[in-house]
């Protein structure tokens, strides 16, 4: 069979980036600080909003954001490319990190209006808030979240952002737990589907 | 009762870090044995990087990364006891050969050397004073497993760790192979879309099988072949209004449009017609004497050639035989003027499969037949064999 040249698609951009990603926390995991700074001006932007998003106070979002690199730098060795991709490991390790900040600031109240007063918040943030760049990127997922029907948006964000367990959600919002879970599963691979479809 | 989680829910506990510790282990266990789980839970987590990518850009303030990498410095001077030589040197596959080596020799020298330390050690205690009194023999075997295991133990510590870094980058280079093979079926994908254009340069048999890069196109083949593009992208004007309709073979259609001209095979022309049987490359080399390469594409079911006169000699009659491996055959005769010329020669479908030309050893041959002067010469091209 013939072979000729091809365009380089989306899709190949995009392991390209998993590839530049993995790469770099090879790097960090070998001690290469070079890396890390590679990492941090390619990744940086997102983890910090994502953290501004979740802690809703810029101060504390630097502090995690500072602990969020400092412990991609120490944890990089333990990164399993079978488990995850490179941008959702530190996604999480800065989730992670975010949620004990959240933890630490005060027994959180479960109930109808907590659930209500968490809404608002989320929605303000997105709609008050005013992005320092413009993210084509952001605005596409931004887009796919909002087009979710609305329990099922709240329900991701709450569990995500917020940290709320399936079943607080379900006793906060009088849903069956069922019904939860199923949106959060649902919501996410729909929100995956999205991203799929941007790139390509 | 305790809550029963479905598996797809359990993932996205997982995902969302929403189980507990036990249930983690237990799910983890799962995900070791299960492409479907892992394939899941990886959807799922690209389903929350989509979320956390919803968040309103924002860019960090400068001072974060001085106080990140202030920390990571001060942490990096904490942590390094080797100097970064010796760190990367343990880090690979050599350092694990070589510490198995040197604590297998290790353990070979002790296990030797046991039996007479500790006879030697019993003999100067006081109840060897008696040359006549063996040694206890149940201490000598006792002893020497005791002190062998404490060489196992760290032998099999640096040899975990070890087996740990090669995992890790054995994965690493599995994740590459897998984006890579995903990317090539892509492209493969791509390029049997019947609407792509493809492009290759026939060479002389002569090079068929040499490694020498093809010589440069002439100006005026390079011309003609971004006319035939352009042409094909329906980018040039009406050819029956600013085309010269100068003429063409039976059948043919010759237009000329800004110093090229365009003929246009019709389908199956001659198309059982060329008897000549295709040489082999080697064959084929002693017959043809042109080292020029032919630009070509294709675009659908058409094969499409430029020529001109550092191809062949202008006023040359041309004949045309596209064959492939298979003989299938087809093509047609035109004259070269002093215009460069583009060819268009319809394909039938044994000729295309996935969109691209197959042949069963990977070539298609274009001849020429060129008579002058009453002699007639016969010049063989080949697509380049595919890799």
């Amino acid at each position: 069979m013939l072979r000729f040249a091809g365009n380089g698609s989306p899709e190949d951009s995009q392991d390209a980036e998993v590839r530049e990603d993995a790469r770099l926390l090879a790097g960090i995991a070998d001690g290469d600080q070079h890396a890390l700074a590679s990492l941090y001006r390619r990744r940086g932007s997102l983890i910090y909003s994502l953290l501004v998003r979740m802690l809703v106070n810029e101060m504390e979002a630097q502090d995690a954001m500072q602990d969020a690199f400092v412990a991609i730098w120490r944890r990089a060795n333990k990164y399993d490319p079978c488990r995850s991709s490179p941008l959702g490991w530190m996604v999480m390790v800065a989730r992670g990190l975010a949620l004990d900040r959240l933890r630490a600031r005060s027994r959180r109240s479960v109930n109808h209006a907590a659930y209500e007063r968490e809404v608002v918040s989320l929605e303000m943030e997105v709609n008050g808030s005013r992005p320092t760049e413009r993210d084509e990127l952001a605005a596409a997922c931004a887009s796919a979240l909002h087009d979710l029907p609305e329990a099922q948006g709240h329900a991701l964000q709450l569990a995500f952002l917020r940290g709320w367990t399936h079943e607080e959600i379900a006793s906060a919002a009088g849903e069956p737990l069922g019904t939860i879970k199923a949106r959060i599963r649902r919501g996410l691979l729909a929100l995956r589907k999205a991203l799929k479809d941007y790139h390509a | 009762m305790p809550d029963l989680h479905l598996p797809e829910d359990e993932a996205a506990l997982y995902v969302f870090g929403g189980l507990s510790a036990e249930e983690r282990r237990e799910f983890e266990t799962r995900l070791a044995q299960s492409d479907e789980l892992r394939s899941l839970v990886r959807e799922l987590e690209e389903g929350a990087v989509a979320l956390a990518q919803a968040s309103p850009r924002r860019q960090p303030p400068q001072q974060i990364w001085k106080r990140i990498e202030k920390a990571v410095a001060k942490e990096s001077k904490a942590t390094v006891t080797f100097p970064v030589f010796w760190v990367g040197w343990l880090r690979n596959g050599w350092a694990a050969a070589a510490l198995c080596l040197i604590g297998w020799l290790l353990y070979a020298f002790l296990a030797n050397r046991h039996p007479t330390e500790i006879i030697t050690s019993k003999i100067l205690q006081p109840q060897t004073v008696s040359a006549n009194s063996n040694p206890p023999v149940r201490t000598q075997v006792a002893a020497v497993p005791l002190r062998a295991t404490n060489v196992d133990l760290k032998l099999l510590q640096a040899r975990a760790q070890e087996i740990g870094e090669l995992r890790r980058k054995i994965a690493l280079m599995e994740m590459e192979a897998a984006q890579l093979s995903r990317s090539l079926a892509r492209q493969g994908a791509a390029l049997s879309e019947s609407n792509r254009i493809k492009f290759c340069q026939l060479i002389p048999a002569s090079s068929a099988n040499a490694d020498a890069s093809a010589p440069p196109l002439s100006p005026r083949l390079q011309h003609a072949m971004l006319m035939a593009i352009a042409r094909e992208l329906n980018w040039l004007p009406v050819e029956s209004k600013s085309g010269v309709q100068t003429g063409g073979g039976p059948g043919q259609t010759l237009v000329s449009v800004g110093g090229v001209d365009f003929v246009d095979l019709p389908p199956n022309t001659n198309g059982v017609a060329y008897p000549t049987p295709v040489p082999q490359r080697a064959q084929a080399a002693t017959t043809e004497s042109s080292d020029a390469t032919i630009p070509v594409f294709v675009a659908g079911n058409k094969l499409v050639v430029a020529l001109d006169s550092t191809v062949v000699p202008p006023d040359s009659s041309v004949a045309f035989t596209v064959t492939d491996a298979n003989q299938n055959q087809t093509g047609g005769t035109v004259t070269l003027g002093e215009n460069p010329m583009v060819v268009t020669i319809p394909l039938s479908d044994a000729f295309i499969h996935n969109g691209l030309i197959a042949t069963s050893d990977g070539y298609l041959a274009v001849s020429f037949s060129l008579t002058s002067s009453g002699v007639s010469t016969t010049s063989w091209f080949f697509m380049p064999t595919s890799p």
